[in-house]
């Protein structure tokens, strides 16, 4: 009895390993229709399958997500039919084009001006070369406001070798703070602003040495315009004490041309709310003489970001930046500490002097939380965090006594639509800025 | 030069064939919507026709799934929902066998042809729609229901929110990352339904189920 429950067992064991063993199916072609202005090529390479790939239906989901994805098609119709072979499977591709040209709205981030809100958005397709985008934008962001446009062309080696080119006109709003004391003889902060006018291109190779790495190489010009006077906000006095003396000799129309370098690696599993890996960003902006009223300056900065998965959505992320530029920098090109995405509980920019700094560095700790939606897609997260944060000029050292630190809580919510919205609670824990006693930020986006 | 139309004429009379050819591409039907009571659940039996295209036939003979979705709405005699849902299976076959199921969960049943796979699905059996506990004692009830097939995957299942994730996608570099979100489809996608490949709403007689809330 006890041998035939082995043998039976044996026998068992060899089916359910015959079953195992079953081949999968294989793709033998692909027939693509409805893409008329699309090159075939091009539906190939974002379907990233090849005739002889193992197929199943996550795998043709996954090939038809990334086909979406590019935003080239309106719909894609999967569906399959029996190859030559047993087993051999010919996927059908029926694609419905998007009309050029296509209006969108959205949200993003960009190294210039942060966090920004894409009021209205036109893109054309495939009109100047297979695989290329040209797309314009308007755009509002945190102090400032401009359209840009941009045209993105894959080369070659599958696309991963791209061109990029940028064009961009915005005006931003540089803050400044000036204490001065009153009749009472306490200590109070005047704010004043500037608008700074920039217009300008980029053009820059792209390589993905794999899906999470990114190199880009280029050059890069514009000009820079700064209003010749400050205004004056709230009851501030319309004409500063000192502060004049200090921007306004380098505040002159100049020009800022050279070389662009930058490194990416992201290994985050999403870009609107990463709950694991990390990302790292390295550039470096060479600026040599392009003519007259030229700005010559080196400029490096880093940022790495951590996120770790606790338990139930709970999520623990961690920022570290840092930057150093050389002293022949302009001010609005130099680092500035405090506010939404710096350091929190502090007045925006408040915590460098007005010339701003030419070393920083930068740690936000953030705690994150689903409280509403399901915990692998909340709609709402409630956050606790401590940021830190210090900026010397040229010459001068780190002190361990003058670190910035402020901390607080926050909420955001995201909504497909309009991106992530948030608002935060910052208290300062050391003094510095403007010596408020807390303060409340809404926001775009998460802080990092 | 009468009895010849001219080349334009024929022209018109040639799209408009062709487009009476696309209309009249088979649309899922159903004919009969039986509604019942297990002991604690209300449940359907649905039957209808033309629900395989050949792009459904070809897909499951290639050996990829099909999926079969029933919407399903159960109103009061006043027409007030009480309950919508979604009832979805899968049709696979084993290619290297043969063999033909239907699987629902973790659930499977096999079939020797595609012949009795889509029998089985032209009529599928007591499909529960909801809880008797939720229902009050004596009300007339009526359920809705439309069916589609779509190969490889379902539509339906793609709720406004999905669907708006999938399509807000990083279309930039990544110094210059964007959320994008196409505000045509979005207003397509909010004021159209998906009628192409699903049948139209079919409502069952008045049913009255046993027991129920006091």
């Amino acid at each position: 009895m006890r041998r035939l429950f082995v043998i039976g067992l044996i026998l068992l064991t060899a089916l359910s390993g015959a079953v195992r063993a079953q081949p999968s199916l294989r793709l033998e072609r692909i027939e693509i229709t409805g893409n008329d202005r699309t090159e075939s090529f091009v539906v190939r390479r974002h379907l990233e399958l090849e005739p002889g790939d193992a197929v199943d239906a996550d795998i043709l989901d996954a090939a038809r997500a990334r086909l979406l994805s590019t935003g080239y098609f309106k719909s894609a119709d999967f569906s399959t039919q029996p190859g030559t072979q047993r087993g051999d499977v010919v996927l059908n591709v029926a694609l419905v084009e998007r009309a050029n040209p296509v209006f969108e709205t959205g949200f993003g981030y960009n190294d210039l001006n942060g966090w920004f809100l894409t009021l209205l958005g036109v893109r054309f397709d495939n009109s100047l070369g297979a695989d290329s985008q040209l797309r314009f934008g308007l755009r509002v962001g945190f102090r400032m406001l401009g359209v840009d446009g941009e045209w993105h062309k894959p080369i070659s080696d599958g696309g991963r070798l791209a061109l990029n080119t940028r064009l961009f006109l915005y005006g931003t709003d540089q803050v400044f703070y000036e204490s001065m004391v009153d009749s009472t003889g306490l200590t109070r902060w005047n704010e004043y602003r500037q608008n700074i006018g920039r217009g300008g291109a980029e053009a820059t190779l792209q390589y993905a040495v794999t899906d999470a790495v990114r190199l880009e190489f280029g050059l890069a010009a514009s000009r820079v315009d700064p209003d010749s006077s400050l205004e004056a906000v709230d009851d501030a006095p319309a004409t500063p004490s000192t502060l004049s003396d200090e921007i306004l000799p380098d505040a002159r129309k100049s020009s800022i041309g050279g070389l662009v370098f930058r490194a990416f690696r992201d290994t985050r599993n999403s870009e609107t709310y990463p709950t694991r890996g990390s990302f790292l960003r390295a550039t470096l902006n060479v600026n040599g003489d392009v003519g007259a009223n030229a700005q010559s300056f080196t400029k490096a900065t880093l940022d790495a970001r951590k996120h770790l998965h606790i338990r139930n959505g709970w999520v623990l992320s961690t920022h570290v930046a840092g930057g150093i530029t050389s002293s022949d920098t302009p001010y609005y090109e130099r680092f500035f500490l405090g506010g939404n995405y710096s350091v929190r509980g502090f007045d925006p920019l408040s915590l460098s002097p007005n010339g701003g700094d030419d070393v920083y560095w930068q740690v936000n700790e953030e705690l994150r939380w689903p409280v509403a939606g399901a915990p692998g897609r909340p709609r709402v997260v409630a956050l606790a965090f401590v940021d830190a944060g210090q900026g010397v000029l040229q010459g001068q050292s780190f002190d361990s006594n003058d670190i910035d630190v402020g901390a607080g809580y926050g909420v955001r919510v995201l909504l497909p639509w309009a991106g992530t919205l948030g608002l935060d609670v910052g208290i300062p824990l050391t003094e510095g800025g403007t010596d408020e006693r807390f303060r409340v930020n809404l926001l775009l986006g998460f802080s990092f | 030069m009468r009895g010849r139309p001219s080349r334009p004429i024929v022209a018109v009379v040639l799209l408009v064939a062709a487009a009476a050819e696309v209309r009249a591409a088979p649309r899922p039907r159903i004919t009969r919507v039986d509604v019942s009571s297990t002991r604690d659940h209300v449940v359907c039996t649905i039957t209808s026709d033309e629900l395989f295209n050949q792009q459904v036939v070809n897909t499951v003979k290639s050996g990829l799934p099909a999926v079969v979705e029933l919407v399903y709405r159960v109103v009061d005699a006043r027409d007030r929902s009480l309950v919508r849902g979604l009832y979805t299976v899968e049709i696979r076959c084993d290619v290297w066998n043969d063999v033909y199921a239907l699987v629902r969960d973790d659930t499977s049943y096999s079939y020797p042809s595609f012949e009795t796979v889509s029998a089985a699905v032209e009529r599928l059996e007591r499909v529960p729609v909801m809880p008797l506990s939720a229902l009050d004692h004596g009300a007339d009830i009526s359920v809705l229901v439309a069916i589609a097939v779509y190969p490889l995957r379902g539509k339906e299942q793609e709720d406004i929110v999905g669907w708006v994730e999938e399509q807000v996608g990083g279309q930039s570099s990544r110094t210059w990352r964007e959320q994008v979100l196409n505000i045509d489809d979005l207003i397509q996608r909010l004021f159209s339904e998906d009628v192409e490949q699903r049948s139209d709403w079919f409502r069952s007689p008045s049913y009255r189920p046993p027991g129920g809330r006091p």
